[in-house]
């Protein structure tokens, strides 16, 4: 199958949360889309380091087909920047929903 | 001074946590001594670098030892000397109206120095992902500090900011994974010496990273389509808080677009009309910023419609992209952090003081409180841009540097948009000397407001004055900064 890898499947997963976020109207499901936006990234960029075959980059045979550590590494600090904003986000859902009692930006914009 | 680079990033981020520790000192208002301090040092730090780095050298730093495509470094040049400065000096007064007679817990200036820091990394750093980091850490302290007296409206524009913000630091990352894949580094330098030879041979994909930075610092600075986080998340904020969002961090979207677009796209991009659309968008975003501003009657919210609007002014220049735009669009955004700081403690004083947010409500204020009245006046001439205040040397620059390329429609806007200024600010300074005797909300009583919090407006308003009669010393700082964008 033509170009079905890592990076198509990451752009796809990017759009679908920018989708989500643009038209989604309820705050735990615009938090989903973040999260969502966020995973695609980072696929794609784990994707561009990616070869098929390739071993974990422990130099100690430089003959050695190797992966790129590096979007690894950088992927790992996005991954946790990504925990702590969904976390975050979801802290402030719950004091939305204490002050206003829904979860809808419609409803709360009428305010 | 070897370190100083690191160190004015690291030392604020030590003293937020330690803020928190003072808990256990014996030790009077220990917090805000902590948040003085990590404030105060960076800038020595920085004053110890500064004699080398207006002389038109670079402070390399390598992190851990580790050289340049390997390791993070971290570069002290004219441009981050200029923006390190300004964010520190406002940042310093920010904590003295802090220090008024509304007590900040410790929780506070521990959120604002992380803020700081991020500010100071994004400026001193020279590795993309590790500029996105330091974006991120300045984007939580500051939804967490926007939510700071829990008000329910703040806690809704929080999380619009959040959900605005985020989008942007997604589509951000998306462009850093592109130039990854296409150059295999990271490193700023790295990847702009080879974007010319990727334009040559396929300009679609330098044209999609241009225009995803595009949009996630249009997002950051308040740029038209992208600015509709700004009203609420600077009106809800509280007042100090409101300062440094609209002083220093709509600042640090702007930074990051000079730093990047003219080092990455400066001889592809630029010079075939990438200059042309900011500088587009930036009259659309002023006289729209300006209108909304005009329609406006709650006080903060004016003021964050007019922060919109002088950005317009920026990005004017910054498009223009010649040596005297530049000058003029760094020299507006050293002025509009100083005004419109000081405007948000003015705007803050009085509501405190009265109770309205609106400003039809606020006749006759002056009577009341003749002091912030009287900043408020010099801090909005200023921004309109009426001599003998900074703003006017700004925009003189900046318009003087259209006429230069011959732009008349960009000069017809300009004008329009500092009549419009002028008809807002003078619509509340009407009404603020108005002959009607000032009524008292009844159910309200009014916050008691120390001298701390007036000695911040009067030191702005001081500085304005002072910048607009001499405004030789800034522009000594901002050639270096012009040397680094324009080599």
């Amino acid at each position: 199958m033509m170009g079905f890898n890592g990076i198509t499947v990451g752009i796809v997963v990017v759009l679908v949360g920018i989708y989500g976020i643009l038209t989604r109207r309820n705050i735990i499901k615009m938090i989903m889309s973040l999260y969502v936006m966020n995973s695609g990234v980072i696929l794609l960029f784990v994707s561009i380091g990616y070869i098929a075959g390739g071993q974990a980059a422990i130099l100690e045979d430089s003959n050695k087909l190797m992966v790129d550590p590096l979007p690894q590494a950088v992927m790992l600090t996005s991954l946790v920047i990504g925990l702590g904003i969904t976390a975050l986000a979801l802290a402030l859902a719950i004091k939305i929903y204490d002050e206003y009692r829904t979860l809808n930006t419609k409803k709360l914009l009428e305010e | 001074m070897a370190h100083a680079p690191i160190l004015i990033i690291v030392v604020p981020l030590l003293a937020a946590f330690l803020t928190h520790l003072t808990k256990y000192a014996n030790l009077r208002r220990g917090a805000e001594i902590v948040a003085a301090a990590g404030i105060i040092a960076p800038l020595i730090f920085l004053f110890s670098l500064g004699k080398t780095v207006l002389e038109g050298n670079v402070v390399k730093y390598d992190l851990g030892g580790w050289p340049a495509p390997i390791g993070i470094n971290l570069a002290v040049d004219g441009l981050s000397f200029f923006f390190a400065l300004f964010v520190l000096g406002v940042g310093l007064l920010i904590v003295v109206y802090s220090l008024g007679i509304y007590q900040y817990a410790r929780r506070y200036y521990s959120l604002l120095l992380l803020a700081l820091s991020g500010i100071l990394g994004i400026i001193l750093t020279r590795d993309i992902f590790n500029m996105y980091v330091f974006f991120e850490i300045l984007a939580v302290a500051s939804y967490v500090l926007i939510t700071y007296k829990r008000k329910a409206r703040a806690i809704a524009a929080s999380f619009k900011y959040l959900i605005i913000t985020e989008s942007a630091w997604v589509l951000f990352l998306l462009a850093i994974a592109i130039l990854y894949g296409l150059t295999g580094t990271l490193n700023m330098d790295g990847i702009a010496s080879q974007i010319n030879n990727i334009y040559k041979s396929n300009p679609q994909v330098i044209y999609l990273v241009f225009s995803l930075m595009m949009v996630a610092f249009g997002i950051k600075c308040g740029m038209f389509p992208l600015h509709t986080w700004i009203p609420e998340a600077h009106s809800q904020a509280p007042t100090p808080v409101s300062s440094l969002l609209s002083g220093l961090i709509l600042k640090v979207g702007i930074y990051a677009m000079l730093r990047i677009f003219f080092l990455f796209f400066g001889a592809s991009l630029f010079l075939r009309g990438a200059g042309q659309l900011i500088l587009y968008l930036g009259l659309v975003t002023l006289i729209v910023g300006a209108g909304l501003a005009l329609v406006q009657d709650e006080l903060k919210k004016l003021l964050a419609y007019s922060s919109i609007s002088q950005i317009g002014y920026i990005l004017v220049a910054v498009g223009l992209g010649t040596q005297l735009g530049l000058k003029g669009g760094l020299f507006h955004i050293f002025n509009h952090a100083l005004i419109k700081s000081g405007l948000f403690f003015c705007a803050g004083i009085i509501i405190s003081q009265t109770g309205f947010w609106k400003v039809s409500n606020m006749k006759g204020v002056w009577r009341q409180m003749p002091g912030v009245t009287f900043s408020f006046c010099v801090l909005s001439l200023a921004v309109i841009g009426i001599p003998p205040f900074n703003g006017f040397v700004s925009k003189m620059f900046i318009l003087d540097a259209t006429l230069m390329a011959d732009n008349y429609l960009a000069v017809f806007f300009l004008f329009t948009g500092i009549l419009l200024t002028a008809a807002y600010y003078f619509r509340v300074i009407q009404t603020f000397f108005s002959p009607e005797e000032f009524q008292h909300r009844p159910d309200f009583t009014p916050q008691p407001v120390g001298p701390f919090e007036h000695l911040s407006t009067y030191i702005f308003a001081l500085l304005c004055l002072l910048v607009g009669i001499f405004p030789g010393i800034i522009v000594n700082l901002i050639q270096p900064a012009i040397k680094v964008l324009l080599p």
